[in-house]
């Protein structure tokens, strides 16, 4: 039985980080919508993508994983497409440069008052999901 | 004769040296300028799935409250956000837009600027224009950072109600040999906009060459959408991300310009060189064959004198 696939694109204003047929893939983020899976058949959606991490199942069995940062993903007669301001594939994430992101969000979490709490909320989930992917390859 | 022969030559030589530079200059501009091509060939693609969602998502918003970016603020002071290069030598690149956006401003009661590019923003500063944001350094890479940060502060302005309209101001990329200055309105968008507009910040898509791929829906419409989680805080994320991708795109549109613009005074520079240089060579040859005509003359006339 040949099984039903899912035509994913994945692209940001600068390149397109992924494009091809999956099993599924699931949105795994922090934001008003949470973690979803698409599998073949879904109904027609579109849904907001906060920051977070991509993981795509690709008909071979192997599994893809790149961040995504603030967006959306339209999904309609089998067909995705994830639109988001930035992401990244694991290869292309500077460790270091993430760690230090995360102590400075932190610290400004911390420092409570007269401070754009969205913000720093925003680039401590960036920082976080950069480093989850990082660790996990 | 010999000293003016001196300066002939010292004169070939700087000129030759000036033309290395002019030359040079000419060849990074090719080479961003092809690069920058590449970044609005990505915008494109981006933008157009961006713009195919929004009409999408227009047709599901009429059921729930009309979001802040379609209602006009009556305020009467308007924002134009400047797009100029940061240096010179580029033709008549900036004074062209400059003026351009001088003569728009006379429509609106009061403006105020945000600039990008240094020649932009001194020609503001010498003129006590209300500067409302600057964003110096980058004018010939189109930073997506830049993009953001400008469109995230014009948008916030239109919000708090400190401005009514905003426009774009920026030279539209033509064709290598032709930059327009061209003027768009970002804020507030009309919900018939959102329903029909195509991208026109970008060259290609605004003059119809541009043909997107089936895109998203391919042809058929979608029925049923489900929004997560409303349409209407689709709406809210997915317009201000419009408004910087416009930027964005005006920025890319503008660097493209620039280094055209650089790459064709810098080409216009190389030819001149060259001339001068053919000219001076002529001019050094003459005067070197009569440097050896005196000195025979003198030989020969010194050689009767004896004989």
């Amino acid at each position: 039985m040949s099984e039903k696939l899912i035509n994913l694109k994945v692209i940001t204003p600068v390149n397109v980080l992924f494009e091809g047929e999956a099993k599924s893939f699931i949105v795994k983020t922090r934001g008003e919508v949470g973690e979803f899976a698409v599998l073949a058949d879904h109904i027609p959606m579109t849904a907001a993508v906060g920051n977070g991490i991509l993981v795509i199942n690709l008909p071979d069995g192997t599994v893809k994983k790149t961040t995504l940062f603030c967006g959306y993903c339209v999904v309609h007669n089998n067909s995705a497409v994830i639109i988001v301001e930035a992401g990244e594939k694991p290869e292309d994430i500077d460790f270091e440069r993430a760690e230090e992101a995360k102590r400075r969000a932190e610290e400004r979490l911390r420092g409570g008052e007269g401070i754009d709490k969205n913000r720093a909320e925003q680039a401590l989930y960036r920082s976080i999901a950069r480093l989850e992917l990082y660790k996990g390859k | 004769m010999a000293d003016s022969m001196r300066d002939i030559k010292r004169r070939i030589k700087s000129v030759t040296s000036t033309k290395q530079i002019t030359h040079a200059m000419q060849l990074v501009a090719s080479a961003k300028l092809r690069n920058a091509r590449t970044k609005a060939d990505a915008r494109r693609a981006y933008t157009n799935y961006v713009i195919e969602t929004m009409h999408m998502i227009s047709g599901a918003l009429e059921r729930e409250e009309p979001s802040a970016f379609f209602k006009p603020n009556g305020i009467e002071k308007d924002l134009y956000i400047v797009v100029t290069s940061d240096k010179g030598l580029a033709g008549g690149f900036n004074s062209g837009l400059l003026k351009f956006t001088a003569e728009a401003m006379k429509q609106s009661k009061e403006a105020a600027v945000i600039v990008s590019g240094a020649k932009g923003l001194d020609y503001f500063k010498r003129r006590n224009y209300e500067i409302l944001g600057s964003y110096i350094g980058e004018s010939d890479e189109a930073n997506l950072g830049v993009a953001n940060s400008i469109g995230k502060a014009a948008t916030t302005l239109f919000l708090d109600g400190k401005v009514g309209n905003i426009y774009i101001m920026y030279n539209r990329f033509v064709s290598v040999i032709s930059q327009k200055p061209t003027m768009i309105k970002l804020l507030p968008l009309s919900r018939e906009e959102l329903s029909e507009k195509a991208d026109e910040i970008d060259t290609e898509t605004a003059i119809g060459e541009y043909k997107p791929e089936s895109g998203i829906f391919g042809s058929e419409p979608a029925k049923n959408m489900i929004f997560e989680p409303s349409a209407n805080y689709l709406a809210n994320m997915l317009i201000p991300s419009y408004i910087d991708n416009a930027v964005y795109g005006a920025l890319l549109e503008s660097a493209a310009g620039e280094l055209a613009s650089r790459r064709m005074a810098m080409e216009n520079a190389t030819d001149n060189a060259d001339e001068i240089i053919a000219d001076l060579s002529l001019a050094y040859n003459r005067a070197r064959q009569g440097a050896i005509t005196q000195e025979i003359t003198e030989i020969v006339s010194g050689a009767n004198a004896i004989g």
